[in-house]
């Protein structure tokens, strides 16, 4: 069977298709996994809190490693989206360890602010604070925790699932998924503490 | 002691899904009784909202970006991948300018602590599509030779010859990017732009967006804007001005002047100077990609190389082609063209899927022709309308 996508099929081709046609050098294919899956890849790497423009380079990348990478894959075993997306989040891994990215974090840290793009004009002040506060806390966590919390908790993705994506224990990931929600509920504890103090300060 | 409860453990259990149907009601009858676990579960349920509320970046991606961005991962995938060897040799290199950095920026900061140090220097491909990195995204010709140079928030593009696109992402405040040329520098604040070098000396400077400030070495900053041209003088102007003279800015010629590579294009496929047509349009398609024409200049690309006889590169473009338009009207004649190649080089399977997703499809004699040995023989082709 052709991975190619066929003008108003109404049976398109199965990821494991579409992937092992991507092994077998087919461009089609290739355009049709970005087509399906570019947007959860951008969504991933935004919420590990990469820049729109970086988000753009690594989604790039990511579509680019994957003929490489298809070669490896294991239909029987892994979910196409945790496995696009698991690419994706070892290449910012990666990205993000470089030095001359840390570098030149170090030489940008507090002048630039992050992209807000999507922040709805119905947050009311309370919420924006808290949601403020519970960015700091999200940026605050380990990259690996921060990994894990996007892949499971939003993503949506199993434990077994994650670890493929990552190449860890699934045990591993459940772990990190536990510190980074046991992290998460402290900070925002703590906020709320010092928020009630000000509040009655206030009256 | 703080107190505690030996069932926590199941609120994690039951956001990951790890719970049995029984055991959820089991532990929804317990939490209504612990207060640690309601709490535990409120927590968590907040931290989820506030996560799935965590900016996405998807309402500022549009579908044209997206589709650019499609056709760039297309191309540079359709690119022929560099040999083992030149990996080797890329990385020798790459590991040595490293090394060498590590060296020059230790010995820096020992001398002055607060002295900047170069950072990194990224050594340029020879050619096609360089990866976006940093502020800019760089399309060079074959030939050219250039390189790219960061030092914290600037970047520094030097060209020393060929052919140079460039386009510059709008900057932060503390960003600066500049362009090092033989006899000048431009600076620029997010716009696109090609320079051409030659003989050791700018030939060209064409702005398409935005502004730039082109600085040659002797003579005045000229501030060049989309539509603007700068051209080298030509040999007796320039004895008459001086060796680094250059004349005034070029008014912007009739219609639009970014279409006027793909108007060359054009004139040179007309006039059976194949070669030149079809890197004339592949550098056209290459640098406006969001032009109306790119579409039609990557076609023509393939037709010219197929009539000068690159019937390999052709297929190439051809197969591109039919991967970034499979809705244009030449997606039928470019999706013949492809499988024609891909059956010489005894890719039949591919050769034969190509035909398959064109609409309208390919009639049965014309498919034939151009799969050649790779036609089933005793069935009929499947094309793009779908029924064998």
């Amino acid at each position: 069977m052709s991975a190619l996508r066929r003008p108003h099929d109404p049976f398109p081709p199965n990821d494991h298709a579409l992937v092992a046609a991507v092994a077998r050098g087919d461009l089609s294919a290739l355009g049709e996994l970005y087509d399906r899956y570019h947007r959860d890849v951008r969504r991933v790497l935004m919420r590990l809190g990469f820049s729109k423009s970086d988000s753009d380079d690594l989604v790039q990348a990511t579509f680019l490693e994957l003929p490489k990478a298809s070669l490896g894959y294991e239909p029987q075993r892994e979910l196409c989206r945790g496995w696009v997306c698991g690419i994706a989040v070892r290449l910012a891994s990666r990205h993000r360890r470089s030095a001359l990215r840390y570098l030149r974090a170090l030489f940008s840290m507090g002048s630039q602010q992050r992209e807000r793009d999507d922040e709805t004009p119905e947050l009311t002040v309370g919420s924006r604070e808290e949601m403020r506060a519970f960015e700091a806390a999200f940026q605050a966590l380990t990259a690996k925790k921060r990994e894990a919390f996007v892949l499971l908790e939003l993503e949506g993705l199993s434990a077994e699932e994650g670890g493929l994506a990552l190449g860890v224990p699934a045990a591993t990931m459940r772990t990190r998924l536990f510190q980074a929600r046991a992290s998460l509920r402290d900070a925002m504890a703590s906020w709320d503490a010092s928020d009630a103090n000000a509040k009655g300060r206030g009256r | 002691m703080k107190p505690t409860c030996d069932r926590l453990w199941e609120v994690d259990a039951l956001r990951d899904g790890r719970l049995s149907p029984a055991d959820v009601d089991a532990f929804a009858r317990h939490r209504k009784a612990c207060a640690l676990c309601t709490e535990r579960f409120a927590a968590d349920e907040r931290g989820g909202r506030l996560a799935q509320a965590l900016p996405t970046g998807e309402s500022a991606v549009d579908d044209l970006a997206a589709r650019r961005l499609r056709g760039r991962i297309l191309g540079a995938a359709a690119a022929p991948a560099p040999s083992a060897m030149r990996r080797r040799t890329a990385a020798i290199v790459a590991l040595a300018v490293c090394l060498a950095l590590a060296w020059v920026a230790a010995t820096a900061l020992r001398r002055s602590p607060t002295a900047p140090a170069p950072v990194a220097v990224t050594p340029a491909p020879s050619s096609a599509v360089a990866l976006l990195t940093m502020a800019s995204d760089v399309v060079a010709s074959d030939d050219a030779r250039w390189a790219r140079h960061t030092e914290g928030t600037l970047e520094r593009v030097r060209i020393d010859a060929g052919v140079v696109a460039l386009h510059v992402r709008h900057l932060t405040q503390e960003e600066r990017f500049f362009v090092d040329l033989p006899d000048g520098e431009i600076e620029v604040r997010g716009t696109r732009f090609e320079v051409t070098v030659e003989g050791g000396a700018t030939e060209r400077v064409r702005v398409t967006e935005g502004v730039i400030a082109f600085r040659p070495v002797g003579a005045p900053e000229q501030v060049l804007r989309a539509g603007d041209t700068w051209a080298r003088p030509r040999a007796d102007a320039s004895a008459r001005r001086g060796p680094h003279a250059v004349r005034d800015v070029a008014p912007p010629t009739s219609g639009a002047p970014v279409a006027d590579e793909y108007a060359e294009g054009i004139a040179l496929y007309r006039a059976h100077r194949d070669a030149d047509a079809a890197a004339r349009f592949r550098h056209f398609a290459l640098t406006q990609p969001a032009r109306p024409e790119a579409e039609d200049a990557l076609f023509l690309e393939a037709l010219a190389l197929n009539r000068v006889g690159e019937t390999d590169e052709a297929a190439r473009a051809a197969l591109v082609f039919t991967s970034l338009f499979p809705r244009s009207i030449h997606t039928h004649d470019a999706a013949v063209l492809a499988a024609k190649g891909l059956a010489r080089d005894h890719q039949c399977e591919r050769a034969r899927a190509v035909l398959e997703v064109v609409a309208p499809p390919v009639d049965e004699r014309a498919a034939r022709a151009a799969l050649g040995a790779c036609a089933p023989a005793g069935e009929r082709l499947r094309t793009g309308d779908g029924a064998p």
